[in-house]
């Protein structure tokens, strides 16, 4: 059946699974009443924290911390545990190469097998690349000890909202440590059972170019792969035989930790050109003949949010989980979906809606392509491939509900993409992370 | 109960385009010879690109590169059947003009090439493919004004006989006066400037770039070349000697920016796909910051955290505006659209024009 432009769909937002499989809609609230879900399995009992702080913050230090272990027993049923702190004079963050001895001589004395994060207190955002405590404490602590680091600016540790933004902080450090603070509670394609989800990214280093780091989740929506991984690329484009090597490993690596794959569905940040698809599809085949491939490519282009627009002509931002198709673009057919809009948090009457839905800023939809669809899959599909379409639809936005970094739980695009940009991003300026475990989260 | 849900997506848009007119290039296969012989960087289709701009488009022609050519919407009569592309020192000759069926391709490129111009001709332009309409100041400090534009940036979506325009809404903070006037006050002496302005993007105003067909983004700052500086007067000369080349309208503009402020410093710029920098008079250019610098260059201006603050804060609510500020944005966009298309000779709407509406299933509780 052909696929109706502008036909508006909806999937109904997943629930998450917590501590002994209690379920919630809502990550925060889930987190509170039951727990994280690996309360029972999590590898360390307490989250043992290291902070470095310039001298000026000391005085909010002391309030942010006693939230901080109230709600990471609220929240997460751990006890922060805070194992030291270096607090340095403004003028010791200027010099980097002075921050980071300081750094390493605090750390002499700390059992390093024990900490699981580093918490990093600093006096203004900066996105310079060098000379930057930011990059230059996570290229130390991620490329020597293993160990990742947390980041909060002094003006976050006061002011409105502050629970919230702690709460953020501290699901960052839990993520960080290796921990898991909720999973999808229905798999992420109702088709496929033994789906794999890969998303990859390339950033940009003085010219030459590299790939970020892959983020691999299967059909319940656990992370069960990620590494970074160097890409020899000729201007935009990766080579067909390089990116076939490429997912020929990670599919073996994959495979030896013992999941099955019926399905592979590769995300692809950006536009994908034909030479990766090549690639992809023959690396695929030849791991196996029977395995279906999807390939999806999210475009970085905006595309513009979806509204409701209420009787006396006022508009409010719809809700989350509407799609629609949209036509096709370089005969890939595209579809715009709305992943991170307005989501009434209780059964609202219309007046509430309106109100928290006309209150609520703007976000704009995620535009994704299907750039390739196997041909096994075409097949098997034929009949029925809008229930394909759904189902593509239902796996980026349930996807999109793992973002451990956030109490809302949401990104705008699958985290699949959403760690990998991140992950390339760091590794942009230098950040090699070799020495941690790979399912800790460190770009979170 | 129904509700309707609206997205800034406008359409259906029609069109009627059986023919295009198109000018083969006799001489193609001699010029990529010889540019494969001299080992140049460009290729023909740079070359014809180049040339459509300058010579057609920026006249207000309509006109495509196309096929190792050039395409146009109507019939057009040519003093010379040869055009020549100063920057490569190549003439393109001109063949006989011949009727031919357009491609998807062509369609989709005549429709985008045709609004962007109609676009900008009512517009303000700080970056490619943007059209900014409105203005909004959001603060004033002596002769320092901090403003953000409001636009528009629009993709298409092709069908067989008719297209959607998808609407995003753009915004673009900018800082006034030009950089020779910001340059000239006290808070920017000397050495400071680049310290503190360093990596900020910058624009060139938006009369020279639209009337003159020049880039509007510039670069990044890189350095400022003040006038007792000893490179300044070579690099003076590199540019006077720049806009000879481009032409007779530009030059005289560009005298007349230089005797308008005689000493302006001259700025060095960097841009990611040059491994070159370049240089422009200051007072061509406008600084936009980005919203990761706006704080740290407000700071700089103001001095108190609390007043940057207020504004950042008024800042913020523009460019991510509550829904219904959202639209009444769009809306003005879809007005001029619609006016662009009513104008038009091969483009019409139907009573279905407008935002793109979907109907919605809604209990409420």
């Amino acid at each position: 059946m052909a696929l109706k432009e502008f036909e508006l769909k909806w999937i109904e937002p997943p629930t998450l699974k917590f501590a002994k499989g209690k379920k919630s809609k809502f990550p925060l609230e889930g987190l509170k009443n039951h727990g994280p879900f690996d309360l029972e399995s999590r590898p360390f009992k307490k989250l043992k924290v290291f902070i470095v702080s310039p001298n000026f913050a000391k005085k909010y230090l002391d309030k942010f911390l006693q939230i901080a272990e109230k709600l990471a027993d609220e929240m997460l049923k751990i006890k922060l545990e805070v194992v030291d702190i270096l607090c340095l004079e403004k003028f010791q963050y200027r010099n980097v190469a002075n921050y980071l001895n300081e750094v390493d001589k605090k750390l002499e004395n700390i059992n390093k097998d024990e900490l699981n994060v580093v918490l990093q207190i600093l006096g203004a955002r900066s996105t310079k690349r060098e000379d930057n405590p930011y990059f230059e404490l996570r290229k130390r602590m991620l490329g020597r000890e293993g160990i990742a680091v947390q980041s909060i600016t002094v003006s976050n540790l006061s002011g409105k909202r502050l629970k919230a933004k702690i709460g953020n902080v501290l699901l960052g450090m839990y993520a960080k440590s290796g921990g898991k603070p909720w999973q999808l509670a229905e798999p992420v394609s109702s088709l496929y059972e033994k789906t794999i989800y890969l998303g990859y990214d390339i950033s940009l280093i003085e010219g030459a170019r590299r790939v970020g780091t892959t983020i691999v989740y299967d059909n319940k929506g656990q992370l069960i792969y990620s590494t970074p991984i160097d890409i020899p690329v000729v201007g935009e484009i990766i080579k067909s035989s390089h990116i076939k090597s490429y997912i020929r490993h990670a599919l073996i690596d994959i495979t030896k930790n013992g999941n099955e794959i019926d399905t592979v569905v590769v995300h692809r940040d950006g536009e994908i050109h034909n030479e990766e698809i090549i690639g992809i599809n023959s690396a695929v085949k030849e791991f196996n003949n029977k395995t279906k491939t999807i390939i999806i490519s999210i475009p970085k282009t905006g595309v513009p949010p979806l509204f409701i627009q209420f009787e006396d002509n006022k508009y409010g931002l719809a809700d989350n989980g509407y799609y629609f198709f949209t036509g096709y673009k370089n005969k890939q057919p595209t579809f715009f979906l709305q992943t991170y809009g307005f989501e009434p948090l209780k059964f609202l009457s219309q007046e509430e809606y309106k109100k928290h839905s006309m209150e609520t800023r703007v976000v704009n939809m995620l535009q994704y392509r299907v750039a390739k669809l196997s041909n096994n899959l075409l097949q098997e599909m034929k009949e029925d491939i809008s229930s394909l379409y759904h189902d593509i639809a239902r796996q980026i936005f349930f996807l999109s509900r793992l973002n451990w970094g956030s109490g809302f739980g949401k990104a705008r695009t699958p985290v699949t993409i959403h760690y990998a940009h991140k992950a390339s991003k760091l590794l942009t300026s230098g950040i090699n992370p070799r020495n941690i475990r790979w399912d800790k989260l460190w770009m979170i | 109960m129904q509700s309707n849900l609206v997205v800034p997506i406008v359409g259906p848009i029609y069109f009627r385009l059986n023919r295009l007119f198109w000018f083969p290039i006799k001489n193609a296969n001699e010029i990529n010879r010889m540019l494969f012989e001299k080992r140049s960087r460009e290729n023909l289709d740079i070359i014809i690109n180049r040339v459509t701009k300058k010579e057609f488009v920026s006249r207000g022609i309509l006109a495509i590169p196309k096929a190792k050519g050039i395409a146009f919407l109507e019939k057009i009569e040519l003093k010379e059947p040869y055009l020549f592309d100063k920057k490569s020192g190549i003439t393109l000759h001109l063949g006989q003009l011949k009727e031919i069926h357009p491609r998807d391709e062509d369609i989709r490129r005549l429709i985008n090439s045709f609004l962007s111009q109609k676009l900008r001709e009512v517009c303000h332009s700080f970056s490619k493919n943007e059209y900014y309409f409105e203005q909004e100041t959001i603060y004033k400090f002596k002769n320092i004004k901090f403003l953000i534009y409001q636009g528009l940036r629009f993709q298409t979506i092709f069908h067989q006989n008719h297209f959607y325009l998808i609407l995003l809404n753009r915004y673009k903070p900018l800082i006034l006066p030009t950089m020779d006037k910001l340059l000239s006050l006290p808070e920017f002496e000397g050495i400071t400037a680049e310290i503190n302005l360093a990596g900020i993007p910058l624009n060139t105003i938006s009369e020279y770039s639209l009337k003159f067909g020049k880039p509007a983004f510039a670069g990044r700052l890189k350095k400022i070349i003040w006038q007792n500086k000893k490179e300044y007067m070579k690099r003076l000369n590199n540019i006077i000697k720049y806009y000879e080349k481009e032409g007779e309208a530009i030059y005289k503009y560009i005298e007349k920016k230089l005797l308008e402020s005689p000493n302006q410093p001259i700025i060095e710029v960097t841009q990611r796909n040059y491994p070159e920098p370049l240089y422009y008079l200051s007072s061509l250019l406008v600084l936009t910051p980005s919203t990761s610098v706006i704080s740290n260059f407000l700071e700089h201006i103001i001095g108190t955290k609390d007043i940057t603050r207020k504004i950042l804060k008024k800042y913020y609510e523009i460019v991510t505006p509550l829904p219904s500020k959202y639209m009444s944005l769009s809306i003005k966009w879809l007005e001029k659209i619609k006016e662009i298309i009513q104008n038009s000779s091969f483009l019409k709407t139907d009573e279905k024009f407008g935002f793109i509406k979907m109907r919605r299933d809604i209990t409420w509780h």
